[in-house]
């Protein structure tokens, strides 16, 4: 009978170590090509909250609609074949470790793409700065800030410096925790008067922005330090380690912010679960957005439309269009005479 | 199954399109509309309520070992009283606990809220909406996702509350310390109890979301 590791070992042709019956590395590779993936998976869709909230709030189209398209297909792929980024310190092959590097670095490039899209999105836009949109510009600042350690995370000779220390604990909270978490914010700050039907407070909104994005900077940007120093993460105390001891500031300041984060998002639930018994009434299309969603009525209904489906004339980035009467055009709209179409069909 | 489902939508719309006032709540039981609903909408509500649940669990948790790293070996009678005696004795954290929450923490935050609560609510909520569909293509998988998903919630933090406390060898679990139950306490029936709920969760990705 064929067992997993054979079975894996024919998938991989070699094998990672000789040692029948599985291997720590083995788990790790397989962990990996799981793991790096998974972050993507938690990243893309924040992403996408970002670009519909942006575009709409800055009352622009997305800038390089096509090519944030392409840079979202190039993530995916490329975040199949990054993972042995994580095992630089396992004993892999040099050559492999090189090999991770070059993938690894590919994918600043779409991700400086889409963070100079979102800018140039922005640029001279009608910025309206509703909760959402604060989340959405701090989600493209912790972007850029978690994405720039990434590039010395991805490089294997500065890799082993700071592996496995407070350095990569703040990259990835920053680049991942923070980004996805302030994605998910804007998103339910957006779309809360479709799944609720009522309005959030936009006061308390801005509050809970506030004091969230500079607590959550005042916790993961000191980190750095502390791992350039070699400060090991997952380790219950480091009072064995005199070398460590002047570092003792920036735990506890690190530890004053994350309280103080922590509390921020009371102000949050608050406003959630309030919001959804006491809120004001939201009315068809609080954004002046042009998403099919906001055509359905107010009520939560089964189905959706109580007649028949839209139909879609345009695509949804009409903000602004030169000519029109509003600064918007829903999807349903059809296409005047000789108007084109902005997605380019 | 999502067909016939989808059929009787339209028929229902068709047959009720000028008269929706009464919100369509006429064959509806507090069941079938909050609990087991195979509506998009509510599924997606479901799961941003559940994963705000699951992210304030996890805040707290990081809270705790924060503060040990912070002031390691001070007193705090908060940690006693979350803890209890067992794990956080006099008000300091327990080393083995320490490691227990930053695994859950860790765990919790990925698996949990970011692709849970993310994906789950809003890939739920807009995908119908903005493609203008009526629903998911097949609204009871859809049901059975979410319930997956709540089931395996409840495993890992009724792991907190085994004899040798929850998986603890960090949201990596590398072998050999999470493998041997031998190596750490958390890599007894902790590891176990993590493992189960980590299939159902994978269950509930696969059925839907």
């Amino acid at each position: 009978m064929v067992n997993f590791y054979d079975f894996i070992r024919c998938v991989f042709i070699i094998s990672p170590l000789d040692n029948v019956g599985g291997s720590p590395v083995l788990f790790e590779h397989l962990f990996w090509f799981l793991g790096h993936p998974e972050v993507y998976i938690v990243l893309l869709p924040a992403l996408g909250i970002t670009s519909e909230i942006i575009s709409t709030n800055s009352r622009k189209p997305i800038f390089g609609y096509r090519a944030m398209i392409g840079s979202m297909l190039a993530i995916g792929f490329l975040s199949f074949i990054v993972w042995g980024h994580h095992m630089f310190l396992t004993g892999m092959n040099p050559f492999l470790g090189s090999v991770f590097v070059f993938t690894t670095l590919l994918i600043a490039i779409p991700s400086a793409v889409k963070a100079f899209n979102y800018i140039t999105t922005l640029w001279k836009g009608n910025i309206q700065y509703t909760p959402a949109m604060l989340f959405s510009i701090g989600l493209v600042s912790s972007f850029v800030t978690g994405g720039v350690t990434g590039i010395i995370l991805a490089d294997s000779t500065l890799d082993i410096n700071v592996h496995d220390t407070y350095f990569v604990v703040a990259h990835f909270h920053i680049v991942m925790g923070l980004s996805a978490i302030f994605g998910m914010f804007a998103g339910v700050y957006h779309w809360f008067p479709k799944m609720f039907l009522r309005m959030m407070n936009k006061k308390l909104g801005y509050l809970h922005f506030w004091v969230t994005f500079v607590c959550a900077y005042g916790v993961f940007f000191p980190m750095h330090f502390l791992g350039l120093a070699g400060v090991p993460r997952r380790y219950y105390t480091n009072s064995a380690f005199p070398m460590f001891d002047n570092l003792v500031d920036i735990n506890e300041i690190v530890t004053v912010f994350a309280i103080l984060a922590a509390l921020a998002q009371f102000i949050f639930i608050f406003n959630f679960f309030y919001s959804i018994f006491r809120g004001e009434k939201a009315p068809q299309n609080p954004w002046n957005s042009n998403t099919l969603e906001w055509t359905t009525p107010m009520a939560n209904i089964h189905g959706n439309w109580p007649g028949p489906l839209p139909v879609v004339h345009r695509w949804a980035y009409d903000y602004s269009k030169p000519g029109a009467e509003h600064d918007f055009i829903p999807q349903t709209v059809p296409l005047a005479d000789g108007e084109h179409d902005g997605g380019g069909h | 199954m999502s067909h016939a489902h989808s059929a009787d939508l339209t028929e229902h719309a068709g047959h009720h399109g000028h008269a929706h006032d009464h919100d369509d709540e006429h064959h509806e039981s507090f069941v079938s509309k909050y609990i087991f609903s195979m509506d998009h909408k509510m599924i997606s509500r479901q799961f941003l309520i559940t994963a705000i649940i699951m992210a304030v669990i996890a805040m707290t948790m990081s809270i705790i070992f924060r503060m040990q790293l912070a002031w390691p070996g001070e007193k705090f009678g908060f940690i006693n009283a979350i803890l209890g005696d067992k794990w956080g004795k006099d008000g300091i954290l327990d080393p083995n606990m320490y490691l227990a929450l930053v695994t859950i923490h860790g765990t919790i935050m990925v698996f949990f809220v970011l692709t849970g609560g993310l994906s789950g609510t809003f890939a739920n909520l807009l995908i119908p909406y903005q493609v203008g569909a009526r629903d998911m293509a097949s609204g009871f998988l859809n049901m059975l996702s979410y319930w997956f998903f709540f089931l395996s919630s409840v495993i890992m933090l009724a792991s907190l509350y085994t004899e040798n406390g929850p998986a603890s060898g960090g949201w990596t679990i590398y072998p050999p310390l999470s493998a041997l139950p031998e190596a750490m306490p958390g890599s007894k029936l902790g590891m176990t109890m993590w493992l189960i709920s980590m299939t159902l969760f994978v269950v509930s990705s696969l059925l839907a979301r």
